[in-house]
């Protein structure tokens, strides 16, 4: 969570508002807000007085951190709220096509207690699955897993569910500004693919930053993006931004426009330096791709005289229910390498026996200009 | 029951080795060929094993660089980590009863000052798999060097000249064929160049994925004939077993005997379960090997 905040941290000069009222994004907030969202999970959202906020239950109002998914998390600035749209919910059939009955749980793993049974040949409907796909949750609350029952329906269309209700990844939701204050909306930087969807507006982002705003008198979208490239797409038709450009969502659809130089001045983005790739960020992210069992991501932060073991390293936890417990890194960085150690643990829960396995420190070089995991240390 | 054990081990015993050496090139993840499989039949191999050529290849060789004859590895998931599982011959709390044939090779393996039949492993743990065995993460960083992987660190601490490796029960949830083929290729090349012998091991049907077990097994079949290992075919040994010597509340792990039968008991009660025929089959397979390699006097 907090390499997130490395995008404010060299915020130079306080950013000029028309009230009072209107909180700033300057190096006082982001470091309180720093220190209250270390822990922050998908799906929920928190603010300077360290209020966990679960997205999917209430709106959330600026100032304010909203971790979205794994790899976004937006500044919410101004008097901007932003507020979950739900989708509508798919459910796919479940059947117990086994000879015995089935064991249903209370959460997606074999340590949860038990919650009933699922008799042989019984057919019920499913509205969920775990993130790695290996439990179904099932109308009625419980969860049942998956490589055990015969699934009638598509499986994409399962939302994917948490055992609580904070780890649900939300994606779509209503922007508005409450009124008075400049340059309110939302601001995110990401180094992967992300997708968000706003006031029906889709924006797919690749290595971009960007800032959305709201106002509050026309409830029109702005969207400038001063890094990487974007698609924005309304009613599928999709515009391509990249950095330096701006679209304006108007009643007549979208509409291209110039970014005047004294407007990028203005923004809050405008004063931030956006470096998310940081050796503590990687570290993080490595360790956060582990816990999903992702041999991709975790290759893709990995040098290549790593690339073996991290793919090894994906591998290794898959049967273990791995999550990621108050994980904090600190860098010790020369010009080409960093060594990394991390505070916190990853979590893991196997046939009912739960571990902790303390986080050992990593080795970095520099490839092709990006830090790269390439070692551990002890 | 007793009887067809004893004879399929006897069989084996003036068995002569068939598989050839031949040379493996390490393995390439995405490499697998399922046909390699196709023509084998589970039920054909026998449940001990034979003494391979490479086997006597290594075991020659581990004794010219000083590693202990008289020490294993136990390389595995949550049911070779278990407490079940031969350490009871490590602390005096056993009976072979009609296998007291084995007593010399329990008391050959508990010649030394630590018993490998109890001392603490590096290379086994709840949840273990393939992967874990290579994975540096996965090490006890006590005993460990840094980025060293638990199976490596297990050999270098124990200098042990066996490995007996059973892998499957978490592989078979969670990989496909051929990241189970890969993984399980990559821990026996690690071994090899360990200098130490993989005795190979079948696993106990999954009761969720049987088919699949099947399949997995066969990969470690093909696994010891392409590399010329000795392999205990455990699943042959527990199929006259209910459920196949798997504990149905607990599908990760064999049954057990009720007490005061324990699972160095070598009774006919206590050989209907799962962990006691694994036991059993153990010191019968090391009997075995360490007979036809010299290591303890053939049986006249």
């Amino acid at each position: 969570m907090k390499r997130l905040f490395c995008f404010f941290l060299l915020c130079v000069a306080p950013v000029a508002m028309a009230q009072e009222a209107c909180p700033v994004f300057d190096e006082a907030l982001v470091e309180t807000l720093k220190t209250q969202c270390r822990s922050l999970a998908v799906g929920e959202g928190c603010t300077p007085n360290a209020e966990t906020l679960l997205l999917r239950d209430e709106s959330i109002s600026a100032p304010a951190l909203v971790k979205v998914s794994g790899g976004l998390t937006l500044a919410v600035m101004g008097d901007a709220t932003l507020t979950p749209v739900e989708s509508p919910i798919m459910l796919v059939s479940v059947t117990n096509a086994n000879s015995f009955e089935l064991n249903l749980r209370q959460g997606a793993g074999r340590d949860f207690a038990l919650a009933g049974t699922l008799p042989a040949g019984a057919v019920v409907e499913a509205d969920g699955k775990s993130a790695d796909g290996q439990w179904f949750h099932l109308v009625q609350g419980a969860w049942v897993f998956a490589e055990l029952v015969v699934v009638g329906g598509d499986l994409d269309t399962l939302i994917v569910k948490g055992n609580d209700e904070a780890s649900v990844p939300l994606s779509e939701f209503a922007l508005v500004s409450s009124g008075g204050c400049n340059d309110s909306g939302v601001l995110f930087s990401v180094l992967g693919e992300a997708e968000i969807t706003l006031n029906s507006v889709s924006i797919q982002a690749n290595g971009a930053t960007v800032f959305v705003g709201i106002s509050d008198q026309t409830s029109e979208l702005e969207i400038i993006v001063t890094e990487g490239d974007v698609v924005v797409s309304l009613l599928d038709e999709p515009e391509t931004l990249v950095a330096g450009e701006s679209l304006i969502m108007t009643a007549d659809g979208l509409e291209r426009v110039e970014i005047a130089e004294t407007r990028l001045e203005s923004l809050p983005f405008a004063l931030v330096i956006v470096d998310a790739g940081t050796p503590e960020d990687v570290v993080y992210r490595y360790l956060e791709a582990r816990t999903r069992s992702s041999s991709a991501d975790m290759q893709d932060l990995s040098c290549a005289a790593w690339d073996l073991q991290a793919m090894i390293q994906s591998q290794s936890f898959r049967a273990m229910n791995a999550e990621l417990k108050n994980v904090n890194c600190l860098a010790n960085t020369t010009t080409d390498t960093a060594q990394v150690s991390c505070e916190g643990v990853i979590q893991t829960t196997y046939n009912g026996q739960n571990r902790e396995w303390a986080l050992r420190g990593f080795e970095l070089t520099q490839e092709e200009g990006e830090w790269r995991i390439c070692g551990e240390l002890n | 029951m007793q009887l067809w054990r004893k004879s399929l081990y006897l069989l084996t015993l003036f068995c002569v080795p068939v598989f050839a050496i031949t040379a493996q090139t390490p393995p390439t993840f995405g490499d697998f060929d399922p046909q390699t499989t196709a023509d084998i039949t589970l039920g054909d191999y026998p449940i001990l094993p034979v003494l391979t050529e490479r086997a006597l290849d290594l075991y020659t060789q581990a004794l010219e660089s000083e590693r202990n004859p008289a020490m294993f590895s136990k390389v595995g998931d949550s049911m070779t980590f278990s407490q079940s599982f031969l350490v009871g011959f490590g602390t005096d709390d056993y009976d072979l009863g009609d296998y007291e044939e084995l007593q010399d090779v329990v008391d050959y393996f508990n010649t030394g000052e630590i018993s490998p039949f109890n001392r603490e492993n590096y290379a086994t743990a709840l949840g273990f798999s393939t992967a874990s065995a290579l994975d540096s993460f996965w090490a006890d960083s006590e005993a460990c060097e840094p980025n060293e992987s638990p199976l490596v660190c297990e050999f270098r601490a124990s200098q042990s000249v066996w490995a007996l490796m059973m892998f499957g029960t978490n592989d078979v949830m969670n990989f496909d064929e051929a990241t189970f083929d890969y993984f399980y290729r990559s821990v026996i090349e690690a071994t090899l160049n360990a200098g130490v012998i993989p005795v190979l091991y079948t696993f106990p049907i999954r009761p969720e994925e049987p088919e699949k077990s099947l399949q997995f097994n066969k990969i470690i079949v093909s696994i010891a004939l392409d590399y010329d290992l000795p392999l205990v075919n455990l699943m042959k040994a527990l199929e006259g077993l209910d459920n196949g010597g798997v504990d149905l509340e607990d599908t990760l792990h064999l049954t057990e005997p009720l007490l005061p039968l324990t699972v160095t008991t070598f009774n006919e009660e206590a050989l209907q379960s799962g962990y006691t025929v694994r036991n059993l089959v153990t010191l019968q397979a090391l009997d075995i090997l360490l007979r036809d390699m010299g290591g303890l006097p053939k049986d006249e």
